[in-house]
């Protein structure tokens, strides 16, 4: 759990203009929050996902430069390779103070619970009323304490722990199948190269004078590629039975793409606004 | 014989060793995650229209006078989600084209609608109102992402049946045909402005 809260700076290109990863769920880039509120909203966030595994980060920028802000919050979600688990329950808010606009970003995980109408109720009730009247510490903690209460409602034991479950059993097939391509190089290699060789010699063996020092050195390399082959047939992942360790959230290196997409489940769900 | 036995031996050897890195594993492993990716796509597109009866409905309560526009939405909905791209289409431009095409129909048949309902402050002022605008809105950004993972799978898969030696395994074995990104046609990187802020 100590990589918790290890979020990786991936220095992609497009990811240059953006601030590195901070070293905590909150990044306060813009200077909204006072020393106290930003550490007390510190302690909650990382007791929370202490607890549950679900990574909610809050992140303040001065502006966007110009993007859209949903962009650039997914963006940063991608690029800070934002998560902790499996199940993909991210969720990042985004502000941006001189833009005068903010953004819920949501993982796959989340979107049952907390959806985009939700999201985007919370920026309309909550976060823009606050935002207006100057009160951003206040505006922000109650905006969490909201995502907090849908990340928690009904489905998510069910629900959650189905994923869980389902993706702990895709990593212990991944790590722990068997590796049968691996045996079936194996034996293939064992019948049809290394029998006929001993056979061969046995009965052959007034040809063994002859073959002399050039056999010896080509059996030498025709055993060290068959070796390389086995080798290559045990630890190539399609063979060995299918990969998964590497799937899903956490530090999958970079947000990749994918049929799964990025590390931390972010698609582009969520909702945004001004105030 | 023992010759013979190691130019056999050494050939099942580099078969082995050449078969496990020619693409017979990569080539489909990357040909099934652009497959995955378009369905995210087009789960996304299907995301979009399946927003449109609720929107068109939402709409036609407050500005009922603007039936035109809203026929148009519901026409380009319905043209929409009857072209579909099949996993196995995917090398074929014109299917894509037509897709991306009935798409973007739709998408700039939605643009003239939010356009519309700028006029109507008692519309943009009401929650259901917000709340589809807020869907439709992250619908958008759903459908991008989508492309551009698409995109991104397409791009890696190609050049994966392009080099060697993946080639070799693309090309005999799999006889892999080169997939067509998703090119969002004129008018397309425009989406709907949806600015629920307006009203407010």
């Amino acid at each position: 759990m100590a990589a918790v809260w290890l979020l990786l700076w991936a220095a992609t290109a497009s990811a240059q203009d953006l601030p590195a990863a901070p070293d905590g769920p909150i990044y306060d880039g813009a200077d909204l929050l006072a020393a106290p509120d930003e550490a007390a909203l510190d302690r909650r966030l990382r007791d929370y996902a202490r607890t549950t595994g679900r990574s909610v980060i809050v992140a303040t920028v001065p502006t966007t430069e110009g993007e859209d802000v949903a962009n650039y919050a997914f963006r940063l979600a991608e690029a800070w390779n934002v998560g902790v688990s499996d199940s993909e329950e991210n969720v990042i808010l985004l502000i941006a103070r001189d833009d005068r606009r903010m953004s819920i970003q949501t993982a796959r995980g989340v979107q049952a619970r907390l959806t985009d109408i939700t999201s985007g109720r919370i920026i309309r009730d909550t976060l823009r009323p606050a935002f207006r009247a100057g009160e951003f510490a206040q505006g922000i903690d109650s905006a969490i304490t909201q995502i907090i209460e849908r990340l928690d409602m009904d489905p998510v034991d069910a629900e959650a722990a189905a994923r869980a479950e389902a993706a702990a059993d895709r990593s212990q097939t991944g790590e722990g199948g068997f590796p049968i391509g691996g045996l079936i190089w194996l034996g293939f290699i064992f019948f049809f190269f290394v029998l006929p060789m001993l056979g061969g010699g046995g009965r052959k063996r007034r040809y063994r004078r002859r073959g002399g020092p050039w056999g010896n050195a080509a059996r030498d390399i025709i055993l060290w590629e068959a070796g390389k082959a086995v080798a290559r047939g045990l630890s190539d992942d399609s063979w060995g039975g299918g990969g998964g360790g590497f799937g899903g959230g956490g530090f999958g290196g970079g947000g990749g793409f994918g049929g799964f997409g990025g590390g931390g489940g972010f698609n582009g769900g969520g909702a945004s606004g001004g105030w | 014989m023992t010759r013979l036995t190691a130019a056999r031996a050494f050939l099942l050897a580099f078969a082995a060793a050449a078969l496990s890195a020619c693409g017979i594993n990569s080539v489909p492993t990357k040909e099934e995650a652009a497959n995955a990716a378009w369905a995210d796509v087009q789960s996304a597109y299907q995301r979009r229209a399946d927003l449109v009866p609720n929107l068109v409905s939402t709409v036609r309560a407050a500005a009922a006078q603007e039936e035109e526009t809203l026929t148009n939405v519901i026409q380009a909905r319905a043209a929409a989600t009857s072209t579909q791209v099949n996993v196995d289409d995917l090398s074929n431009p014109e299917a894509l084209q037509n897709y991306a095409q009935a798409q973007n129909n739709l998408g700039s048949a939605l643009s003239r609608l939010m356009v519309v309902v700028e006029r109507y402050p008692e519309l943009q002022s009401q929650g259901r109102f917000a709340d589809l605008m807020v869907s439709l809105e992250s619908t958008e950004n759903r459908i991008n992402v989508a492309r551009d993972r698409y995109n991104e799978a397409v791009r890696d898969y190609n050049t994966t049946i392009r080099t060697f030696p993946d080639t070799i395994g693309a090309n005999i074995i799999h006889g892999a045909e080169p997939m067509e990104p998703f090119n969002a046609a004129e008018g397309s990187d425009t989406a709907p402005t949806v600015d629920f802020d307006a009203g407010t």
